[in-house]
C-alpha cells in the first residue's frame, strides 16, 4: 500500500523535527525526528516496507519495532487527514 | 440565511491606509462597533490603499440564552472564496468574501449582551482576514520599544499584556499597542497598532491610579485612551528585535525558546482560519519569523522594576 500527502497540508521542518499544518481546519501536528524523517517519504515511490527499510538503516531500531511504529504512524496520519490512499 | 436590507447608519474608520466603511441597519450595532472597535490611526506612510466595506444587519430573535457555546465554527467555500464564520451558536454569522473585499455579518439581538467582544467578531478578525491579502497579519500581542528596540509580548487574554504595557510605560517605555498589533513584512518587518484604547481592569487600575487617576471600584474592564495619560510614548509603528511570550508567576524570568518552540507559540496566537492558500501564506511567515526573530518565555511578576531590569539584561542590547 502507497500513500499520498493531502493537499491542503503545509510542512514545516526543524532542526530534526517538524510541524504539519491543515490549512483547511488550522489544527497542527509536531513530528518526532523519526516522524520528521518519515513524512517526505510517504508518496507514491514507497510503500511502507520501503519506509520501515530506511528507518532501519537510520535509526538504532528493529525491523519489528519500526514496522509496528509507522503503521501507527500512517494510521494516525490517515484518521487526520493528513494523507490519503495513493 | 441574510436578508436584503438598507442600510440607513453608516461609518467609515480609516486604519493605516486602508478604509473600512460599515453599514449597519441599527444605529445601536453602529455604537457598540464604535466603542468597541478601537482602530482609527492613519498611516504616517502611504504603502497600501484599498477599501473594505462591512454589511451588518441585526435581526430580531426570541428570549436569549446566557448558556451559549463560545466556540468559533468556520467553513472555507472554495467555489464562492468565502470563508463562513459562525459564533455563539448562529447568533452571530459572518461571511468574510475575499474576492469582493466585503463582509456580511447576521447579528441576533441576544447577542448584543456579549457587547465587550462583537467588535472582535464582527470587525477585528474579520478585518485581519481582509489585510492577509496584503500579507499583513493580526497578532495577539502589545509590543513596547525601549531605546529604539521593539517587543512583543505576545499571550492569551488575561495573561497581562495590559498590566505589563501600563508598567513599562511608567518607566518610560514607549508603545505601539498593548493588546494586538499588525504585522508587516516588507519591506523589513514592522508593527503597526492596534487598539489606541485600551481594556482596563480594576486590579490594574488601582495598582497604577497614580497615572491613570483615582476611580471607585468596577466590575469587567474599563476602555481608557493610554495616550492621555502617557501623551509623549504612544507610537504608529516600529521595527520588531524580539518577541517574549507571556505567562504569570510570582517573580519575573526570562529564558530563550529555540525557533521549533516559538514557531509552536506564534502557531497558537495567530488566527489559522482562513482562505488556505492564505493560511499557506500566513505560515510561511510564521515559519520565517521564528527562524530570524529571537524569542523569549517571559514570566512577569507583580514587580515592574524587576521586570524592566531582565528585559534590559536579557534582550535589549
Amino acid at each position: 500500500m502507497k500513500y499520498v500527502h493531502c493537499d491542503n497540508i503545509d510542512w514545516k521542518e526543524f532542526d530534526n523535527e517538524s510541524v504539519l499544518l491543515n490549512l483547511s481546519t488550522g489544527y497542527y501536528f509536531r513530528l518526532n525526528q523519526v516522524g520528521t524523517f518519515v513524512w517526505p517519504l510517504i508518496n507514491e515511490d514507497h510503500n511502507i516496507g520501503d519506509m520501515v527499510d530506511q528507518v532501519v538503516a537510520k535509526f538504532e531500531v528493529s525491523q519489528r519495532q519500526a514496522k509496528s511504529d509507522i503503521h501507527d504512524f500512517i494510521e494516525q496520519l490517515l484518521t487526520e487527514q493528513l494523507i490519503n490512499k495513493a | 440565511m441574510l436578508m436584503s436590507l438598507d442600510y440607513p447608519f453608516s461609518a467609515e474608520l480609516p486604519f493605516l491606509d486602508f478604509r473600512i466603511r460599515w453599514h449597519a441597519n441599527q444605529q445601536i450595532l453602529i455604537d457598540i462597533l464604535q466603542e468597541q472597535f478601537l482602530y482609527s490611526r492613519v498611516s504616517v506612510r502611504a504603502v497600501v490603499r484599498d477599501n473594505f466595506d462591512f454589511y451588518i444587519d441585526m435581526i430580531a430573535d426570541a428570549d436569549g440564552d446566557a448558556s451559549w457555546n463560545t466556540a468559533l465554527q468556520h467553513r472555507f467555500d472554495p467555489t464562492t472564496q468565502c470563508l463562513h464564520l459562525s459564533y455563539l451558536d448562529n447568533a452571530i454569522q459572518v461571511r468574510v468574501n475575499y474576492r469582493e473585499k466585503s463582509v456580511r455579518a447576521s447579528i441576533m439581538e441576544r447577542a448584543l449582551a456579549y457587547r465587550a467582544a462583537l467588535g472582535n467578531w464582527v470587525l477585528t478578525i474579520p478585518f485581519s482576514e481582509l489585510l492577509k491579502l496584503h500579507g499583513i497579519y493580526l497578532m495577539h500581542a502589545a509590543c513596547l520599544v525601549k531605546d529604539g528596540t521593539g517587543i512583543l509580548f505576545a499571550g492569551r487574554s488575561g495573561v497581562g499584556k495590559t498590566t505589563l504595557a501600563i508598567g513599562l510605560l511608567s518607566l518610560g517605555w514607549q508603545m505601539v499597542s498593548d493588546d494586538e498589533i499588525f504585522l508587516w513584512p516588507r519591506p523589513k518587518l514592522l508593527v503597526y497598532g492596534g487598539p489606541e484604547r485600551a481594556k482596563v481592569s480594576w486590579p490594574t487600575w488601582r495598582r497604577f491610579s497614580y497615572y491613570l487617576g483615582e476611580q471607585n471600584r468596577y466590575n469587567g474592564k474599563q476602555i481608557i485612551t493610554l495616550e492621555d495619560h502617557f501623551p509623549d510614548q504612544i507610537i504608529d509603528s516600529h521595527s520588531v528585535a524580539a518577541l517574549c511570550f507571556v505567562g504569570q508567576s510570582d517573580r519575573v524570568s526570562i529564558s530563550p525558546l529555540d525557533p521549533m518552540q516559538s514557531y509552536q507559540q506564534l502557531l497558537s496566537v495567530a488566527f489559522l482560519t482562513s482562505e488556505p492558500a492564505l493560511t499557506r501564506q500566513n505560515n510561511d511567515f510564521l515559519y520565517r519569523f521564528s527562524r530570524e526573530i529571537p524569542a523569549y518565555r517571559l514570566q512577569t511578576g507583580l514587580d515592574v522594576q524587576a521586570l524592566d531590569a531582565q528585559l534590559q539584561k536579557s534582550i535589549l542590547p
